[in-house]
């Protein structure tokens, strides 16, 4: 089966929608969305069954550890819930398959590379700030955290800066 | 599973489709902001920032949602800017961000794989080498800051404010689509009303001021008050702490070296402006302890006052706790017991010699409020 790739949504009606998730995830939880925490929780959860007394004494890990533990964390039901929404929406929209979407003068196993490497940098800086683009500068944004706006200015500053650097990665 | 994990899985589904919808799952759209040649991800965040601060603050005026009880990401400004610089690196580097990474490994694309690898990898190797990362990550805490609180303006002002950047930012935006400098993105803006509609629910924020729906229902605190609703004993207090009473979180108000000199067990040292800006959740149940019993009782209105819930105060202070826990004269068996736990020293019958500690509780109950 072979489905017509159908266009994206307007970005400004996406935008309300997922505002309108966010919004509802305020008004039903009490709390906004979230990813790295989720990274953070699998990290935790992984340490604990490896390493229990390093998980333990780490400040990191430990506060994962309280309550109904790593497995039952509410991120990672929440980024499962990505994964799933995510698919579903690709698969309805034609736009499921197997591919390594690159610039034209990278090949597609520098690109896998860039990807993790980026991806690592990311787990660093989201770990340090304490949230990524979902939990703290989406969610954050909205709620005016004054953290939130400072991540989302040194996030944007960097890559604009960083960016003609890696510029061939993506022509 | 449980509701709270149900509802979590289905609020990330909807995150997800409307992420995949918008076309956020593709690397090389993103990474076209940072080119100027798909401005998809400033519009998208910022129509969903706009969109959720201005019904968060409605929903709050009309008293359907309680913002006191939305958990506020806490603000560490030295952390959060590096973090945010090595973010950013990587944020342009790997085309996705964590979330819509996961979407892009969801829909197939093996990049999207590769970013959700690599920030595992990230996290774990960052957990590893953290000690040496601690003093930055614990430095600079401002708590929950808002910035209202930081301007010291109305929250009104501020949701306006960024409602009025986020439209100009719009408008600069479909200047450089037009001008041919970015290819555009979504239909063009026809709908001028939706616009309009927006800035006016704007400006109306700024006169509301502030989302709080709640009053002050000063007769509700003192029917509590009179109910003796507002506190606990020290006996009480022991038997939760043992039994490890769900949600339980304890305050110490006093001075600093005072908590350090003793302290109730389990307690945390919280000063009472940084209390009141701390946000709890409706299973918390808060117990405020001070030296005498002032502090905690003042402190218990100002939280009742701005809605926080299963507030008690500890209601003769730390003497009581020092008195009927820790050295009981002439206890029931029971609360010898319960004292013995915490490592008092329950006696009977009438007041034989002092003790050493009974000294030194003594000296520290001289000390006063």
């Amino acid at each position: 089966m072979k489905r017509e790739e159908r266009p994206y949504a307007d970005p400004y009606l996406a935008g309300v929608a997922l505002g309108l998730v966010l919004l509802a995830s305020f008004v039903l939880t009490g709390r906004g969305l979230g990813a790295s925490g989720a990274f953070a929780a699998t990290a935790a959860g992984l340490t604990n069954a490896v390493a229990p007394a390093r998980a333990a004494a780490s400040p990191l890990w430990s506060r994962y550890l309280e309550g109904g533990g790593p497995w039952r964390e509410w991120l990672l039901f929440e980024l499962a819930g990505v994964v799933i929404g995510g698919f579903v929406s690709a698969l309805l929209a034609g736009r499921l398959r197997g591919t390594i979407e690159r610039g034209s003068r990278i090949s597609p196993r520098a690109r896998i590379a860039c990807a993790f490497g980026g991806g690592a940098l990311m787990g660093l800086g989201a770990i340090l700030a304490r949230g990524c683009t979902s939990g703290l500068a989406l969610t954050g944004g909205a709620l005016l955290a004054v953290g939130s706006w400072l991540f989302i200015a040194a996030a944007f500053f960097a890559a604009y800066l960083f960016a003609p650097l890696v510029r061939k990665a993506w022509r | 599973m449980s509701d709270s994990l149900f509802l979590a899985l289905a609020i990330g589904i909807a995150f997800g489709f409307t992420l995949e919808r918008a076309g956020l799952g593709s690397a090389r759209k993103l990474a076209g902001q940072f080119y100027l040649t798909d401005l998809t991800v400033f519009k998208v965040m910022f129509s969903a920032i706009v969109t959720a601060m201005l019904g968060a603050f409605w929903l709050g005026r009309l008293g359907v949602l309680d913002l006191s009880r939305v958990y506020v990401p806490e603000t560490w400004l030295i952390p959060q800017v590096v973090g945010g610089l090595v973010f950013g690196v990587g944020f342009v580097i790997a085309g996705l961000c964590p979330g819509t990474s996961c979407v892009a490994a969801a829909a197939g694309r093996g990049d999207g794989a590769a970013v959700v690898g690599g920030m595992f990898a990230g996290v774990l190797l960052t957990g590893f080498f953290f000690p040496s990362l601690q003093s930055l990550y614990d430095s600079t805490s401002r708590g929950a800051q808002t910035l209202p609180q930081l301007l010291h303006v109305s929250y009104g002002v501020v949701v306006c404010a960024v409602v009025a950047i986020a439209l100009a930012g719009f408008r600069a935006a479909e200047w450089l689509e037009k001008r041919g400098v970015v290819r555009a993105s979504g239909a063009p803006p026809e709908a001028r009303w939706k616009r309009a509609s927006l800035a006016v629910l704007a400006v109306l924020t700024l006169f509301a001021g502030s989302p709080s729906a709640v009053k002050l229902d000063v007769s509700t605190l003192a029917a509590e008050i009179v109910r003796e609703d507002d506190h606990v004993t020290a006996i009480e207090l022991a038997q939760w702490i043992r039994g490890r009473k769900a949600g339980l979180r304890i305050f110490d108000l006093r001075t600093k070296e005072e908590f350090d000199e003793y302290h109730v067990p389990r307690a945390k040292h919280v000063a009472i402006d940084a209390l009141v800006s701390m946000r709890f959740t409706p299973a918390d149940t808060i117990v405020l302890v001070s030296d005498g019993g002032a502090h905690a009782a003042q402190a218990w209105v100002l939280l009742r006052a701005s809605g926080t819930a299963n507030v008690y105060f500890l209601r003769g202070g730390l003497g009581e706790w020092l008195d009927d826990v820790m050295n009981p004269v002439g206890a029931s068996a029971e609360v010898a017991a319960l004292s013995r736990y915490f490592g008092g020293l329950p006696r009977s019958g009438d007041a034989s010699a002092p003790t050493t500690t009974a000294n030194t509780v003594k000296a520290m109950k001289r000390r006063g409020c």
